[in-house]
């Protein structure tokens, strides 16, 4: 049992030589420890529109054709007809938390699961593009 | 006993390995470089075709961006004109000159390590030691010589000293055309690495080279045009708009991979370092694809 108990602690440790390429890690606890010392921020417009941690930086690669400053990229699909593609919010938001569930090989980072934005932060972007 | 071990092992790791997953993008799927270059290739030239032809792949984002086609023309224009210069350029040029021309303590020179005085070197790299399996970049060959003849080596990272030599040192090869052959297991194997780290996910993000480079080329990111893999390695070191001095900067071809990891939010500590294995392996499948194309070492771009 011993044994058993020795070789999983290995494998455990050997987890790290599996990973082959760089920088393939989930959300490191230190960072998060120190994200959540400043207060979260919950504008929508400023969630969607500005880059750096604990935000969106969603217009880099959406654009919202209804505000002509908030057109910058054009990786993702704009911000129009959102009622009509996403009958279900829920869905949205999902996307949004992890579109590679949905589009395996997408470029969109996974917010939710990789703590990028909290679960109400997605709730306000989500509700905020939906009225376009 | 062993059966356990295995299980055990491959419990811990699949999860690890689906992290670092690729992108199945254009190549990504194909066995042999030559398939690789042609599936790029092939996805491009129905994407771009006929806009972008032959060398014109070298002006990469340009190709899709009048605008910065016309901002480049300029800048150009300014950094071959004295009275002109922007901030950074002649300095730059003028440290890279220092560092190839003056003599070491024991009275030799840079150009002496090379053949014809370095003119055409830096198209012998990157290339596979058959011996140690790695691959070796124009960097370090810049760095052998030093240390070869007493001198201390250089800091891959540091563009006023590498960045600097490098853009004089691979000038004297410009207009060279890149002319790589994976043919023997090292230099498919040293191929398949730098592979893996161009379509591999990392950081984050979960972003990997293959998504803006390939898969979103000629698409736009904050206002900036995606530019496509092919032609990238061929003009690199560039110089760039330095925002601090409203002049320019010298950035490498491994610098630029830190930028990219900047950019995509991988963690400092897990990133892929100026003349470091992993990005000599990506320098090595990434200059394959732009075989054929000439060099153009120091040019700029925003």
């Amino acid at each position: 049992m011993k044994k058993i108990i020795f070789l999983a602690i290995l494998s455990m440790l050997m987890l790290q030589g599996c990973k082959t390429t760089p920088g393939s890690s989930a959300a490191a606890p230190a960072a998060d420890a120190k994200k959540e010392a400043k207060p979260l921020e919950m504008d929508p417009k400023k969630l969607f529109s500005s880059s750096g941690k604990g935000m969106g930086n969603c217009t880099a690669c959406h654009a919202i054709p209804a505000d002509e400053k908030l057109v910058a990229g054009d990786i993702g699909p704009p911000m129009i007809g959102m009622k009509s593609r996403f009958p279900d919010i829920e869905k949205l938001k999902a996307a949004i938390a992890d579109q590679k569930v949905f589009a395996p090989d997408t470029i969109m980072p996974p917010f939710g699961r990789n703590k990028l934005l909290t679960p109400e932060q997605i709730d306000v972007i989500a509700q905020y593009i939906y009225q376009y | 006993m062993k059966n356990i071990k295995l299980v055990l092992l491959l419990a811990f790791c699949l999860p690890a390995m689906a992290i670092a997953e690729g992108v199945n993008t254009a190549g990504y799927s194909e066995k042999t470089p030559e398939a690789t270059l042609k599936a790029i290739h092939t996805l491009f030239s129905k994407e771009f075709s006929p806009d972008i032809k032959g060398d014109n792949w070298v002006k990469g984002s340009m190709n899709f961006n009048k605008g910065s086609e016309e901002y480049n023309k300029l800048m150009t224009a300014r950094m071959n004109d004295d009275f002109d210069q922007p901030v950074g350029y002649p300095e730059a040029m003028a440290a890279g000159k220092k560092l190839w021309e003056t003599p070491f303590a024991n009275g030799k020179k840079m150009a002496d390590c090379f053949a014809k005085g370095g003119k055409g070197a830096a198209n012998d790299y990157p290339r596979v030691n058959a011996a140690t399996g790695k691959v070796e970049v124009f960097e370090h060959a810049l760095n052998k010589c030093r240390t070869d003849n007493g001198e201390k080596a250089l800091d891959y990272g540091d563009m006023k000293t590498m960045g600097a030599l490098s853009i004089v040192a691979r000038r004297l090869s410009d207009g060279e055309r890149i002319k790589i052959e994976v043919k023997t297991d090292a230099e498919k194997a040293a191929f398949n690495r730098g592979k893996e780290i161009f379509y591999g996910r990392v950081g984050k993000f979960e972003q990997a080279c293959a998504h803006c480079h390939i898969q979103k080329a000629g698409k736009i990111a904050r206002t900036e045009d995606l530019s496509p893999i092919i032609g990238q390695a061929a003009h690199f070191p560039v110089f760039r708009i330095h925002k601090a001095t409203d002049g320019v900067h010298v950035i490498t071809l491994h610098k630029r991979y830190q930028g990219c990891q900047n950019s995509t939010a991988v963690d400092k500590k897990l990133q892929i370092k100026p003349g470091s294995d992993q990005s000599s392996d990506l320098e090595y499948f990434h200059t394959y694809i732009s075989n054929g194309l000439p060099l153009s070492a120091g040019v700029f771009r925003k």
